[in-house]
């Protein structure tokens, strides 16, 4: 054993500052997660502090605004997923059945650039565009005779999730399609001649060959994101906000980001974190039991 | 006309029937290809044009794509007062250059262990950075650590630590590393080296391309985040590029609402629309000067990833 260890003892060395910084970032704050069962008070630290058990839970599930976090959370997140999971695919597909390179680079090139840009730049896009009176839609809009006067998208709540979900996929279309065309790029070329023998066209070679063989990066990434859907990123949400429009746009992430650190209820926060932490996991084991019972291979 | 000239010339039919169907489709793959292309191309040419328009001429006619009235007006006033600019400059750069640098050498480290198949420990480390990705305490106790515990409040290291270490960078890295052959390995340590030098002096020159794609995707991490700043930053000092146009966003706009309620709003000369435009250039300039360039790289990254899934 202790010959082992010494033989790569080199390995160990390699490995032990990643070995320490997951204990500190990621294991100590799994630990810290006790303060949700508390009425945790920094100064009395989390042994100090007094054990109440499912309490916060409880006035969670109780309160007002438990629904209406689920609500928004849930239907932004299905509707990422329903919108945004396909439409990648399909580019890919697309791209794919271009015969010229010239065209398929530019194209490449310019639908992955959104991706490039930070969340801030990306809202504030959306501010200024989007804008009452000066944004190019309102002016578009107005001109066209199509609306009378301002245009009041950005504090509407009814259009918030059309506006968090068709950005997102603006940004993210082309990126995502990257790791379709790889695996598309794994297609056997012979399969596509003879399908063309038998008289298809590209609609034909599109669904009938090249969709079926990417089949198992679908599902893997599919797996994946049903993993994260009570997983709505703080960030862009965060941004979006406006007080008009809260009543769509409060999500877990947000909620436990001005409850806990701008509110101080730290045990609460924490304890409404770990709900949804659990969930997220819940739903990532079942749908990865539900891939392999259909006979896909899973991600684990 | 025999039986088999009048199937041929069924045939002839059905065959230039497939041709149009083919180039119909062909059509179809193009135009939607290309107004795709102009989406996403659009919003850019936006900004680029309205951050050189006269404000005077947006506040009439709104945003234009061809600017009628062109000014370098918003840029002028960004740069009459620049320390605050260079200086949220300074800090992005730092933090890119230190988080970028460590968290490479941090990965490729531990994707090598990972990628060693003698390594004895291998999956059980596989798993418990794993692991974290499937679940994690939550931001409230993750805060406090920083925070209360670490005392990272407001400190350079608090916008650089966070994201040094990511499992998806691990797994790409490491697919690309165990495709170095054992033999390399094996005949260098006939030759009496040990594993650390190994990773120096092999491993590491023979990983460039993955190590390119992995710095960029943590330069980008690191130059695009607003959000640590967010939690951990209220030293104006400390203010990274992007949490900086953020706040002066917010500030713009609450300034205009000001204007807009003592109904100012078309006499005054404060450039507010195309000096947004302008600082939004600015904070993503480098990287939309860049980005044709270094593409590929990103590219590479997500698909040697997705050799191994």
């Amino acid at each position: 054993m202790i010959d082992r260890v010494k033989e790569n003892i080199g390995l160990y060395i390699l490995v032990l500052p990643a070995l320490l910084y997951v204990i500190l970032f990621d294991y100590m704050p799994l630990y810290g997660v006790l303060i949700a069962f508390e009425n945790f008070k920094p100064i009395k630290g989390i042994w100090g502090s007094d054990w109440i058990g499912l309490y916060h839970f409880e006035r969670f599930m109780h309160l007002d605004i438990f629904w209406v976090l689920i609500k928004n959370t849930l239907s932004l997140s299905v509707y990422s997923l329903l919108a945004g999971f396909p439409i990648p695919i399909i580019l890919a597909l697309a791209l794919n059945s271009v015969r010229s390179e010239r065209f398929k680079k530019v194209v490449q090139t310019v639908t992955y650039a959104p991706h490039f840009i930070s969340t801030v730049i990306l809202v504030g896009m959306l501010n200024v565009f989007l804008s009452p009176r000066l944004g190019v839609v309102s002016q578009l809009l107005n001109s066209a005779g199509m609306m009378n006067g301002p245009l009041m998208i950005l504090t509407n709540p009814d259009a918030f999730s059309h506006l968090y979900v068709w950005s997102g996929i603006w940004q993210g279309v082309g990126w995502g399609s990257i790791i379709y065309l790889a695996a598309l790029s794994g297609v056997d070329p012979s399969l596509h001649e003879a399908a063309k023998v038998d008289g298809a066209n590209k609609f034909h070679l599109a669904w009938h060959v090249d969709l079926p063989s990417i089949r198992p990066t679908i599902v893997t990434l599919l797996i994946l994101s049903c993993g994260g859907i009570l997983g709505i990123g703080f960030e862009k949400a965060f941004l979006m906000q406006n007080s008009l429009n809260l009543s769509a746009s409060e999500v877990i992430s947000t909620y436990v980001y001005k409850s806990g650190l701008l509110q101080s209820q730290y045990s609460f926060s924490a304890a409404v974190g770990l709900f949804n932490s659990a969930i997220n996991l819940t739903l990532l084991l079942t749908v990865n039991k539900l891939a392999k019972k259909f006979g896909q291979s899973g991600i684990f | 006309m025999s039986a088999s000239e009048i199937r041929l010339d069924q045939n002839l039919t059905k065959a230039v029937g497939q041709q149009t169907d083919r180039r119909l489709f062909a059509a179809i793959g193009y135009v939607v290809l290309a107004i795709l292309a102009i989406v996403c191309l659009f919003p850019f040419l936006l900004i680029i044009s309205s951050s050189l328009t006269k404000e005077s001429v947006i506040a009439i006619e709104g945003f234009q794509l061809f600017p009628t009235a062109f000014s370098l007006e918003a840029y002028g006033i960004l740069f009459q007062y620049p320390e605050q600019m260079i200086r949220a400059y300074a800090v992005t750069i730092s933090v890119t250059l230190l988080g970028t640098i460590t968290g490479l050498l941090l990965t490729a480290m531990t994707a090598y262990c990972l990628s060693r198949k003698d390594f004895k420990w291998r999956n059980a480390f596989s798993f418990y950075f794993f692991f974290t990705t499937l679940f994690n305490g939550g931001l409230v106790p993750w805060y406090l650590l920083m925070v209360n515990y670490l005392h990272l409040k407001d400190t350079m290291l608090a916008l650089i630590m966070p994201m040094l270490f990511n499992v998806f960078y691990i797994v790409v890295m490491k697919s690309f590393m165990s495709q170095v052959p054992e033999a390399i390995v094996e005949s260098a340590k006939l030759d009496g080296a040990g594993d650390f030098l190994i990773f120096i002096r092999l491993i590491v020159p023979l990983s460039k391309p993955a190590l390119a794609t992995i710095g960029l995707f943590l330069a980008l991490g690191y130059w695009n985040d607003w959000y640590h700043a967010l939690l951990f930053v209220s030293d104006e000092k400390l203010m990274p590029l992007q949490y900086y146009l953020y706040k002066m966003l917010g500030n713009l706009d609450g300034m205009r609402k000001a204007m807009a309620e003592s109904g100012a709003v078309m006499t005054t000369n404060m450039p507010t629309e195309s000096l947004k435009m302008a600082m939004t250039i600015v904070a993503c300039g480098p990287i939309l000067i860049a980005y044709p360039f270094i593409q590929k790289y990103f590219v590479q990254g997500l698909t040697i990833g997705a050799v191994k899934g």
